[in-house]
């Protein structure tokens, strides 16, 4: 371990003498401050702050509205903008440094009639960051969903490189990685199982968040944790001018969100739930297996905030969610995520921002079961305790210096067993594990020249597996060879990793770029799911004696331009190659559900994924979206499986395409569309059949050497919004939505079975879960 | 228990569930799919049981999946059985092209036995034990499904010997008509104990009454328990899994486990056979 912190502290302190010169150089001086929504107070993370009188000056608000330009004194023009918003600028003579906030007026919905500012698509182009894109909720809140239930993670998936693990699943897959390998963080705090009711709904109400940022590759050094991609999803603050209520009511939930001062302009909350009700329905049944059943979900979101002064600021953030699956008084599943997160930005100098994080998230399930004297419980869960120190060092406007450290202590008791006395079933031991995730990491954004962008970074990660525990060792073919108890408090086993992260980007001129970057990323905690769907009960693992770390190598590279007046559109087009180590997988006929003991089933291999990704995006005037297409491959390479040669990984689909589109017709009504077209995803069908045991039994050849038929959709909506009345408060709009208008039937499975007309013949079912789903949701606000 | 939990958590709650109960828009449809070939490959099937019978083995050869069914015996096989108290035999090719029979070793509680198959130059040989002791069957009952009042399901009632390793093979018969659904248990979660077991088959849902996934009032209901050896139970285990889950995209198939080396598919299975038989009320 001695031989890598040597060289992270040395480029450590070569990074900050870097980063000291400029300020040394020449009297100058620090304009700072906040970017802030004028009607609500919400943060404009992202909102661009530039100097108008010195090109290529300007920086970006940080995730906490933050921004700092280091500028020789002088008179300026300051400019703040962001897009959907007025620009607002401010003249200033400046002989020392100084605090400036801006507040920009909102300007999405009197279109045409103030100057709104497009996405930083400046920005955009001389950044060396890349594979990142950004979803803003007022820009997406009209896209048509399944049954009209808002859904970041489902609109996620529409955008290229990123692919929905399958009809009503909340699981995706980033540049060919696994569904596990997305680090999805709910204001900092991880959620562990994003999925309501088995994955038709994500965790997150649309009516809590702010924004989304998704890294699919070359994440900047201050994430890590996953191989494949950081979803970045950030609550909104709360009003801190005036109380503001807005509800909805669907066809599957109904939602409620409050908002409002605590102290204006100074503190805000925000509380949001959600309940779905199709249990109620249930009541209305005769039969009284289905009365007795239950079938729900809901969740809150809180958050609250408050200036303590003008250089502390608190945030507390807090998520629980809840699923139930009941059938009469024979069998009961519940699951749910709860986080919680508090945060304390400060600000050692106008230079030197800070933000303390103590991060707690708990994701458990329980299963009772009462049947023929078979009762017993089983419960799992995994949680995790988290503190987090950032740093975010500006020495110059050329210059920011990122660095911090983070201790995650996680605590993961996999399913087990407890039975009543007399109950057929026997208890099992509770095999709960613990582990210390460690990283520490720098990260230096440079201007090297105006046109010329780098940002490097290093990330030192480590993880502990932690006693008390007992861990085996297994012989090749799974069986437990020694097992041995460690106490609590003892080291059982440390690795250390380096990730290095390298982006570098040269704008060829005012309308394009040209970027490439490296990352490594080491995943630590593994989900082990042999399925596509994400089922509750799916069991995270850590890094043992036995798993290893999980490692990914990414290299791509992209063209950036901006095209049309104003720069209406953008252009992406971005390649990558990413080469993964240590992947698991399991021996043929492995069962998870019940298995206590799943190391045994594991396998190791490796992996290559690499694709080209296009997207064009409008995101200003009246007809907003993008369009993306994805060409891509990924594969796995295990020596147990099919005799050591590359096959496809089950979220191999070559081609993807999805085109979304909203127009705002007037100020009552907007439309909007998406269409998906993609190949099927990478399948196992048989190769034969032969007849065992009294039936005719399929026979398997290759592990996924088959696809699914290909995948197309179309979903339509529509939004009326009611005029407003002058004087009055209250809003409200109807949503309509189409899932599937064009009534395809999707194949979700195929199963092979016998023909029940002619019994010396097979045939292959499709299953397709939806045709044509109407909705409407009615939602208000005050 | 695995198997409880398997059928509740995947079959019926997960696709089905909120499939049917929020949009009920599912559906299904035949379809022609372009499906890769193989050759034909040997298939096993060997039960030597304690009823005083001699060892039944059945060759035949796979086909490809959109051919009708009919799997092509295999004759002139050389098939040896062997029993650890020195008896060695050799099978005879009954009438029946495919079905070998052998002539004096029987199957003995805690008796084990080698079964070697030879044809086209390659040799298969499986190890099976017929367990000891033989756990009584104890109880054939019925119940009606809790997830239905119209479901009526079978109830088996053994009770465990103490110590792991024990496990066992249910097979229900309707009105004489053999259920597709194996039952395969065994007692990691149960060791020692009295169970009680409801054998759930994989359909039941069709309105046709000769449906033999269905249990009416007046049936004639036989269940056979097998005491099997967990490599027996480790090859209908994955059968069982393959042949339930095709349902959902959830596990990657893959052939059974079988117990014979040099690749065959099937099994050699020495096992007891105790049978119960009721009139269902």
């Amino acid at each position: 371990m001695q031989k890598h912190v040597y060289p992270f502290g040395l480029w450590l302190l070569v990074l900050l003498w870097l980063a000291q010169q400029p300020a040394l150089a020449q009297t100058r001086i620090t304009l700072s401050g906040t970017v802030q929504d004028a009607t609500s107070g919400e943060n404009l993370t992202g909102a661009t702050v530039r100097v108008r009188e010195l090109p290529g000056v300007g920086t970006g608000a940080n995730a906490y509205g933050f921004y700092t330009l280091t500028v020789p004194a002088g008179t300026y023009t300051l400019e703040a903008s962001f897009v959907g918003y007025a620009t607002q600028t401010r003249a200033l003579t400046a002989s020392a440094s100084q605090r400036l906030d801006f507040r920009l007026k909102p300007g999405g919905s009197e279109l045409n009639e103030v100057v709104v500012t497009g996405r930083s698509t400046d920005a955009t182009l001389s950044k060396a960051q890349m594979g990142v894109e950004t979803l803003d909720l007022r820009q997406i809140a009209k896209v048509p969903v399944l049954f009209g239930e808002k859904d970041v993670i489902k609109t996620l998936t529409l955008l290229p490189g990123i692919k929905s693990a399958g009809e009503g699943s909340s699981g995706f897959s980033v540049r060919g990685g696994a569904v596990d390998q997305n680090l999805i963080l709910l204001d900092e705090a991880p959620v562990y199982n994003a999925s309501h009711l088995l994955g038709f709904f994500s965790t997150f109400n649309s009516d809590a968040i702010k924004d989304l940022t998704v890294f699919k590759g070359g994440m900047p050094a201050q994430y890590g944790g996953r191989l494949s991609s950081v979803v970045d999803i950030k609550m909104k603050d709360g009003n801190n001018q005036q109380l503001h209520g807005s509800g909805g009511i669907g066809l599957i939930a109904s939602r409620l969100a409050l908002e409002g001062p605590i102290t204006k302009d100074k503190g805000s909350f925000l509380v949001t739930a959600r309940r779905t009700y199709a249990d109620l329905f249930l009541k209305l049944s005769k039969n009284e297996t289905t009365k007795n059943s239950s079938l729900y979900f809901y969740d809150v979101n809180a958050k609250a905030n408050y200036v303590l002064s003008d250089r502390n600021r608190l945030y507390f953030s807090a998520y629980l969610g809840r699923d139930a699956l009941g059938l009469a008084n024979t069998f009961g599943q519940y699951y749910g995520n709860k986080t919680a997160t508090l945060r304390l930005n400060h600000l050692f100098s106008d230079r030197v921002f800070s933000n303390t994080s103590l991060i707690f998230s708990k994701y458990d399930y329980e299963i009772d079961i009462t049947s023929n004297a078979q009762n017993f419980v089983i419960k799992s869960k995994i949680q995790d305790l988290n503190l987090k120190q950032d740093f975010e060092f500006t020495p110059s406007a050329t210059q920011t210096l990122r660095f911090g450290a983070q201790a995650i202590y996680h605590t993961i008791t996999p399913g087990y067993v407890t039975a009543d006395a007399g109950s057929s079933v026997n208890g099992t031991a509770d095999k709960t594990n613990y582990s210390l995730e460690t990283a520490a990491y720098v990260s230096h954004e440079w201007q090297a020249a105006p046109r010329l962008n780098f940002t490097t970074g290093l990330r030192l990660s480590g993880f502990s597996l932690l006693g008390p525990g007992t861990y085996s060792t297994y012989a090749t073919d799974g069986t437990v060879l020694a097992g041995t108890t460690y106490g609590k408090g003892e080291f059982l086993k440390t690795y250390v990793r380096l990730e290095p992260r390298f982006a570098a980007s040269f704008q060829l001129n005012e309308a394009s770029s040209l970027k490439a970057g490296y990352a490594r990323n080491v995943q630590n905690l593994h989900l082990l799911s042999n399925s596509s769907t994400s089922l509750p009960t799916d069991l995270y693992v850590p890094t043992t004696f036995n798993v290893k770390p999980e490692t990914s190598d990414q290299v791509s590279a992209g063209y950036y331009r901006t095209l049309g007046q104003d720069k209406t559109y953008s252009l992406t087009v971005e390649t990558y190659y990413k080469a993964l180590n240590n992947q698991i997988d399991y021996r043929d006929g492995t069962q998870l559900r019940g298995n206590f003991d799943v190391e045994a089933s594991l396998l190791y291999g490796i992996g290559r994924a690499y694709g080209i990704e296009f997207l064009v995006r409008k995101d200003v005037g009246r007809f907003t979206g993008w369009l993306g297409y994805t060409l891509s491959k990924s594969e796995r390479q295990f020596a147990e499986i099919n005799g050591g040669t590359w096959f496809n990984a089950r979220q191999d689909r070559p081609n993807d395409l999805s085109i979304v589109a909203i127009y705002q017709l007037n100020s009552k009504w907007s439309f909007s569309g998406t269409f998906l077209a993609s190949t099927g995803n990478a399948v196992t069908y048989p190769v034969g059949k032969y007849m065992v045991a009294g039936q005719v039994v399929s026979l398997y050849g290759q592990r996924n050497a088959d696809r699914l038929p290909g995948y197309r959709r179309l979903d339509l909506g529509a939004t009326y919004e009611k005029p407003h009345q002058e004087g009055h408060r209250f809003h409200s709009s109807w949503s309509f939505s189409v899932y599937n208008a064009l009534g395809r039937e999707n194949p979700y499975s195929i199963r092979f079975q016998a023909d029940p007309n002619d019994a010396t013949r097979t045939q292959a079912v499709q299953t397709a879960l939806f045709r044509t789903i109407p909705s409407a949701t009615y939602n208000f606000s005050f | 228990m695995r198997q409880l939990l398997h059928k509740l958590s995947t079959k019926l709650l997960a696709p089905a569930a909120v499939a049917l109960l929020l949009a009920g828009t599912g559906c299904e449809k035949v379809v022609n799919l372009d499906l890769k070939t193989s050759t034909a490959q040997l298939v096993i099937e060997a039960n030597l049981v304690d009823d005083g019978l001699p060892c039944q083995v059945s060759l035949s050869m796979s086909t490809n999946y959109t051919d009708t069914n009919a799997f092509a015996p295999v004759s002139g096989a050389v098939i040896t059985l062997a029993d650890n108290a020195g008896g060695l035999e050799t099978l005879r090719e009954t009438a029946t092209p495919g079905q070998y029979v052998g002539a004096t070793i029987r199957g003995v509680s805690g008796h084990a036995y080698t079964l070697r198959v030879e044809t086209g130059g390659t040799a298969y040989v499986a190890v099976s034990t017929l367990p000891a002791p033989v756990v009584p069957f104890e109880k054939l009952s019925t119940q009606l499904s809790v997830l239905g009042t119209k479901n009526i399901q079978a109830v088996v009632d053994y009770t465990d010997p103490a110590g792991l390793g024990n496990s066992y093979v249910f097979r229900q018969y309707r009105n004489g008509r053999l259920n597709n659904t194996i039952f395969p248990q065994n007692d990691q979660f149960t060791d020692g104990n009295h169970v009680s077991l409801t054998l759930r088959t994989r359909g039941g849902g069709s309105d046709d009454p000769n449906d033999l996934n269905k249990l009416v009032s007046g049936d004639s209901l036989r269940v056979e328990m097998q005491n099997v050896d967990p490599g027996a139970y480790e090859y209908f285990r994955t059968l069982s899994l393959i042949l339930t889950t095709n349902a959902a995209p959830s596990t990657t198939p893959a052939n059974p486990k079988s117990n014979f080396s040099g690749g065959a598919l099937g099994y050699f299975n020495a096992h007891s056979r105790r049978v119960r038989t009721i009139k269902v009320p």
